[in-house]
């Protein structure tokens, strides 16, 4: 005959359970995500779609299921480690945490880890010549061709 | 390719190479440097280029919009200087003959070569606030340009 559970033993395993529930929720909820871009229910070109996308497909243009799969297990894990603290199960907080989890990550890092390349090219696309050194140019030239043809 | 590696690659594969419709020579008449300002001014004055070259083909000294101000100045003085209340006879007057050193930059400041890698090109752009870069190759002789208005689709052309 078995040993009945100790308290202790009831209490792992009741964290181990919520813990794997909100694994597999946060897992969904990355799942969602994908899926509502794959099914085009959000971007407003398929060239937006894609940039998000493609780092989800292989050479053929489907989707790579390790790296699905690695996608959603983060979202599973940043949603375990949000679970643990909380005194009961809180599936709507795992299943957002697994569809937000890249904000969240983006939010908390800075300086040259945040995207630089997005604010570089920002900054050499500006243009550096103003309208009024334009319009100054144009009323010199005027004078100088007006010069040549003065008599 | 990503922004990081495509910084790594040399300058010349975001170069446009049309720089000779920028070029006037030292023996041109002026009214070819007259016409070429005017048609620069008027087509994109943030892109303003004139690269003045010797008998050899090799750059002596650059204008950009920064240095046009200065270099309007100096010439409506010398045309003004040869006016003498007629007509100007532009014929026998030429590019050399204005003291284009007063007001030309430096070669170093606004020019590459074609070898060095994109990133020290992008340094300088942005550091010099420049509009327009020269890429030239080991004798100065002009092989390109590269234009601040073009680098975004320059770069979404050859960023996976």
């Amino acid at each position: 005959m078995a040993e009945p559970l100790s308290f202790s033993t009831t209490l792992t395993f009741d964290l181990g359970l919520k813990l794997l529930f909100a694994f597999i929720a946060g897992l969904i909820g990355s799942l969602a995500y994908v899926s509502v871009l794959y099914f085009k229910f959000i971007g407003r070109s398929n060239q937006e779609r894609m940039l998000i996308l493609k780092p989800f497909l292989d050479k053929d243009g489907a989707i790579h299921f390790f790296k699905l799969l690695w996608y959603c297990c983060i979202g599973g894990a940043i949603a375990v480690l949000f679970q643990y603290p909380e005194p009961t199960f809180v599936p709507v907080q795992s299943f957002l945490l697994g569809i937000s989890w890249p904000a969240i990550v983006s939010q908390h890092i800075s300086g040259r880890m945040k995207d630089p390349t997005v604010n570089e090219m920002s900054e050499l696309v500006k243009p550096q010549a103003t309208k009024e050194e334009e319009k100054q140019a144009k009323d010199d030239l005027k004078i100088i061709k007006s010069l040549f043809t003065k008599k | 390719m990503d922004f990081e590696t495509l910084k790594k690659k040399p300058v010349r594969i975001i170069t446009e190479n049309n720089i000779l419709d920028d070029a006037v020579r030292l023996s041109d008449d002026i009214t070819i440097l007259l016409d070429k300002t005017d048609e620069k001014i008027n087509k994109n004055f943030r892109d303003f280029l004139i690269v003045i070259l010797n008998n050899t083909n090799k750059i002596q000294f650059i204008i950009t919009y920064k240095e046009l101000s200065s270099f309007l100045n100096t010439f409506r003085d010398f045309v003004s200087s040869y006016k003498s209340g007629k007509t100007v006879n532009t014929t026998k007057i030429l590019v050399q003959q204005i003291k284009l050193d007063q007001f030309a930059i430096k070669l170093d400041n606004n020019a590459v070569e074609e070898n060095i890698e994109i990133q020290k090109a992008l340094d300088l752009i942005k550091n010099n606030h420049l509009e327009v870069l020269v890429v030239v190759d080991k004798q100065n002789k002009p092989v390109g340009k590269i234009k601040r208005s073009s680098l975004k689709n320059k770069f979404a052309e050859l960023i996976d």
